[in-house]
């Protein structure tokens, strides 16, 4: 088997599993991870919220419409690349591999870094207050950051305290697997040109030998 | 079936599957709703939980060689509210005193139920007449520390810092 055909399939396969796994990319957690007071999970293909441990928020049917077909686009994407891989005798093999574990889970990404810069944003320019009532909102969010949200309880009490709340914004395992799926895949693309362009240019020298041997006779 | 037959079969096939991916979910659940308004902004009511106490009776005693605060609560919300842990620091702003509380008991109350915490204040540097006296002043005394409490089966950790007056706990009857 070509090498770019083990490293799709490798990346078919591993996206394959994410996709049906369907588990969150990125989470956040407010309390204990284990137990959180309030969880946000969010994937190409889900969105959760959960207080206290029940379901808070439903996602509108439109939404779910598009997390079910970006996941039956995901397993569809998947599946032909892995067949493409596997299929290396058939002449329509090539047309089965895609890039889809890399355009996906980069576009998960960037939706994610948008939010996650945008979403406060929005939300201290509509709610003031929030500003002073907890500063750093818009850090807290950003994936791996401090760890904690600090609520400034002067507004509320005219006290100066503040509270500490442990809270955890981050990209799952999920996440990274998917990225891993499209870096292989990205890879499998370029080996692939590559191997296609190294053959055109051996395939170059043999069509000039050829044609110059049909010539040669009338000359 | 020529090589160039199967390569269209392959494209058509994928175009097909791709688009039936797209569309059969959005169809589906169009029709579920019935409007588009409902599959759009649906109504949605949330659920949110009530979370309230009332600290019914809170009396300070002298102990040893420290303080016991005996807070009494009632959870009149609508979930299981707890303390499992409070440890922390207590100093005074233009005194030399300083000191350490920690929590005896934990206790977890379901709605409608009534239970009591045990807080001790130990000094560490300083002697408790250099607190009583500036608390009587009503002078201002640093709170910091780090306390866990359970909402339900959730746990929310939290570490907190105060600069307080006597005056102003009493204003609000507790923290």
């Amino acid at each position: 088997m070509e090498a770019f055909r083990v490293v799709y399939l490798a990346s078919g396969l591993l996206f394959l599993a994410v996709a049906l796994l369907g588990s969150a990319w990125w989470e956040l957690a407010l309390g204990e991870p284990a137990k959180p007071v309030l969880y946000v999970g969010l994937s190409p293909f889900g969105f959760e919220t959960k207080l206290l441990g029940s379901q808070a928020i439903g996602a509108p049917p439109a939404l779910n419409a598009l997390f079910i077909a970006l996941r039956a686009l995901a397993v569809l994407g998947a599946s032909t690349i892995t067949a493409g891989a596997l299929l290396a005798g058939k002449p329509w093999s090539r047309r089965l591999l895609n890039l889809r574990p890399f355009t996906m889970s980069i576009g998960f990404a960037i939706v994610v870094a948008a939010a996650t810069m945008l979403l406060p944003r929005y939300a201290l320019s509509s709610v003031p207050q929030l500003a002073q009532l907890a500063p750093n909102l818009a850090e807290a969010l950003t994936p791996y950051s401090s760890g904690y949200l600090r609520v400034n309880l002067y507004p509320l009490t005219r006290v100066n305290s503040y509270l500490d709340l442990a809270f955890k914004s981050q990209l799952t395992l999920s996440f990274w697997a998917a990225l891993l799926s499209g870096a292989l895949c990205i890879t499998g693309w370029i080996l692939s040109k590559k191997g296609a362009r190294e053959a055109l240019e051996e395939a170059k020298p043999a069509r000039a030998r050829n044609r110059a041997r049909a010539v040669g006779p009338e000359t | 079936m020529s090589a160039l037959k199967s390569l269209n079969l392959v494209v058509l096939f994928l175009r097909i599957a791709t688009a039936a991916a797209v569309i059969t979910p959005f169809a589906v659940y169009y029709a579920s709703t019935g409007s588009l308004e409902g599959f759009l902004f649906p109504k949605t009511d949330i659920q949110l939980p009530n979370l309230k106490f009332d600290v019914l009776s809170y009396n300070v005693s002298k102990s040893n060689n420290g303080y016991v605060l005996d807070l009494k609560l009632l959870n009149t919300g609508n979930v299981a509210f707890g303390i499992t842990g409070i440890e922390g620091e207590v100093s005074l702003v233009n005194q030399d005193f300083k000191g350490r509380f920690s929590l005896e008991s934990p206790i977890v109350l379901s709605p409608a139920r009534e239970g009591s915490i045990r807080v001790v204040l130990l000094p560490v540097q300083g002697d408790l007449k250099t607190l009583e006296d500036a608390l009587s002043r009503d002078e201002a005394f640093n709170v910091t520390g780090r306390a866990t409490i359970t909402l339900s089966d959730a746990e929310l950790p939290f570490s907190f810092t105060a600069v307080l007056k006597p005056s102003e706990v009493g204003e609000r009857g507790g923290f």
